[in-house]
């Protein structure tokens, strides 16, 4: 447990602030993994990795005071004590909930796996995760590949149908010969 | 008889209502047609009684990409999304064909509706719950409402209602509290038993809504299944609503959906590359301070909650 006193971020900027900046190293045992994984690199330019920075922050500084107050409550600490902690608690939470706000609108979202009090992972959701999935569904990519013909016949039938995909005619033409399709694994004896 | 291979790839809620369409013309035509569909949603289709396994390949088969331009005239006209695919299907097929009821058509097997339902499974009763979804896909976010407002909704009704909340994995439905979660946890097929058993649907415009009115009640429960829509101005009302639900709209109240949805996709740009950030399709009224388009801004959490009240009121007599 933290027994030390702790600086408590009073401002929404200190609040996102990295914590891996700064005079002293953060605790890593409070720092909460990224989607399963190690925090975005330092001073990343990258919006998604700024803003995954910003709510791993948040949850680090939740994971502090939780625990702290924890701590307190062990010790049997003077109630004036634990009540400080407590309204740094109100106050983090406050930007916490000011932060997912202010992400609401481009649908960044991050959700604690909590164990406990602590956060140990935060699950981000937004946009760009979702960009391949949705050009992939509102743009058909069209791709050729050039392959050898596996014999002289299959290039004869292709020739005839200029424009259209190889592998549809492939795959019309193995299966009218009884074959495998062109993408299909090989039979296993 | 004439085969159809009916194909369409939209969303969940189009299948239904594509459902339908098909209800529709085998009604209106029966013995003509002999139906099958390829579609982005199969399970809709499970025990359907109007779906006829074709292939693809016959050479008799006609295949016909189905399509609601009827859209189009959404605004201005007094049409339904449930006519969407049944006049699209009218010109493509010569013959007349017209909805012969407002809801899509769900089919549920005997098994399906003797089931204890995925919420009695997990408490291990039946208990009565209303379905939340607080969310919805990224390529339309204009659809969505604050998620502070979907908490103040469960909470103001923590004493009367049970929410299980559901939604995509990958969309954005931020997690609420004092809910059921079951928010990834469904595949299309329980999500339509867990309608079947629910008493109430809360939502934006999704296919929720539509799947409240296509998926039939249980035997013996009357009236209709009550949904609560917020629906803010984005959508025409009489395209979009069921005379049943309570659809909570601004359409005629603000300057950007004066006449009609303003059929806009985004509420602000996400930076994600996708062509639904071009500034013609972003909301024209957004309110920063709220994090909302101003017709969503407008529906407060009290308006869901006194709806869903008189839908329990009505449930209690």
């Amino acid at each position: 447990m933290e027994q030390a006193p702790i600086m408590t971020p009073s401002t929404f900027q200190e609040f996102m602030a990295d914590p891996r900046v700064g005079r002293s190293a953060p605790v890593v045992r409070y720092m909460p993994a990224c989607d399963g994984g190690p925090w975005p690199a330092l001073g990343t330019a990258d919006p998604v990795g700024r803003q995954q920075i910003e709510f791993l922050a948040a949850y680090y500084h939740l994971n502090r005071l939780h625990d702290r107050l924890a701590s307190l409550r062990g010790l049997g600490s003077p109630s004036a004590d634990v009540a400080g902690v407590v309204d740094a608690l109100h106050r983090a939470i406050g930007f916490r909930d000011l932060l997912e706000d202010r992400c609401a609108p481009v649908g960044f979202d991050a959700e604690p796996e909590m164990v406990g009090p602590l956060a140990l992972n935060l699950v981000f959701r937004h946009a760009r995760k979702q960009v391949s999935e949705n050009h992939r569904r509102l743009h058909p990519q069209e791709a050729c590949v050039k392959v050898p013909f596996p014999d002289s016949e299959l290039a004869r039938d292709l020739a005839q149908f200029p424009g259209i995909p190889a592998e549809t005619i492939l795959a019309d033409l193995c299966l009218k010969r009884g074959r495998r399709g062109p993408n299909e694994p090989t039979a296993t004896p | 008889m004439t085969k159809l291979l009916l194909q369409c790839q939209l969303s969940p809620g189009d299948i239904v209502m594509l459902t339908a369409a098909v209800r529709d013309l085998h009604r209106l035509h029966p013995g003509r047609y002999l139906t099958d569909v390829r579609t982005s949603c199969p399970e809709l289709w499970r025990n359907n009684p109007w779906i006829t396994p074709l292939s693809a390949r016959d050479p008799e088969v006609r295949h016909v990409e189905c399509q609601y331009p009827l859209i189009h005239r959404s605004n201005r006209e007094p049409w339904h999304f449930v006519h969407g695919f049944s006049q699209h299907l009218t010109g493509e097929l010569g013959v007349p064909i017209h909805p012969t009821d407002f809801r899509g058509d769900i089919h549920l097997s005997p098994e399906e509706m003797t089931e204890p339902s995925p919420v009695a499974t997990v408490f291990g009763e039946t208990r009565p719950y209303w379905i939340l979804v607080a969310g919805g896909k990224y390529d339309i976010s204009i659809k969505w409402w604050h998620r502070r407002r979907w908490q103040e909704v469960v909470d103001r009704l923590r004493d009367e209602v049970l929410f299980v909340q559901v939604g995509e994995k990958e969309h954005f439905h931020p997690r609420m509290r004092g809910v059921l979660d079951l928010r990834g946890q469904t595949d299309l097929r329980q999500l339509v038993r867990l309608v079947y058993h629910s008493q109430g649907i809360v939502c934006p415009v999704t296919s929720l809504m539509h799947l409240a009115a296509a998926v039939p009640m249980p035997r013996g429960r009357i009236g209709e299944r009550p949904c609560v829509v917020v629906a803010g101005g984005r959508e025409p009302v009489q395209w979009e609503a069921y005379p049943w639900h309570r659809f909570l709209h601004t359409i005629g109240t603000l300057a950007c959906c004066a006449t009609g949805g303003c059929w806009k996709l985004r509420s602000v740009a996400m930076g994600d590359g996708h062509r639904n950030d071009a500034a013609e399709h972003l909301c024209t009224d957004f309110v920063p301070e709220e994090g909302l388009p101003r017709c969503m801004d407008r529906i407060e959490p009290l308006d869901v909650v006194q709806a869903v009240r008189a839908f329990l009121r009505f449930q209690s007599n």
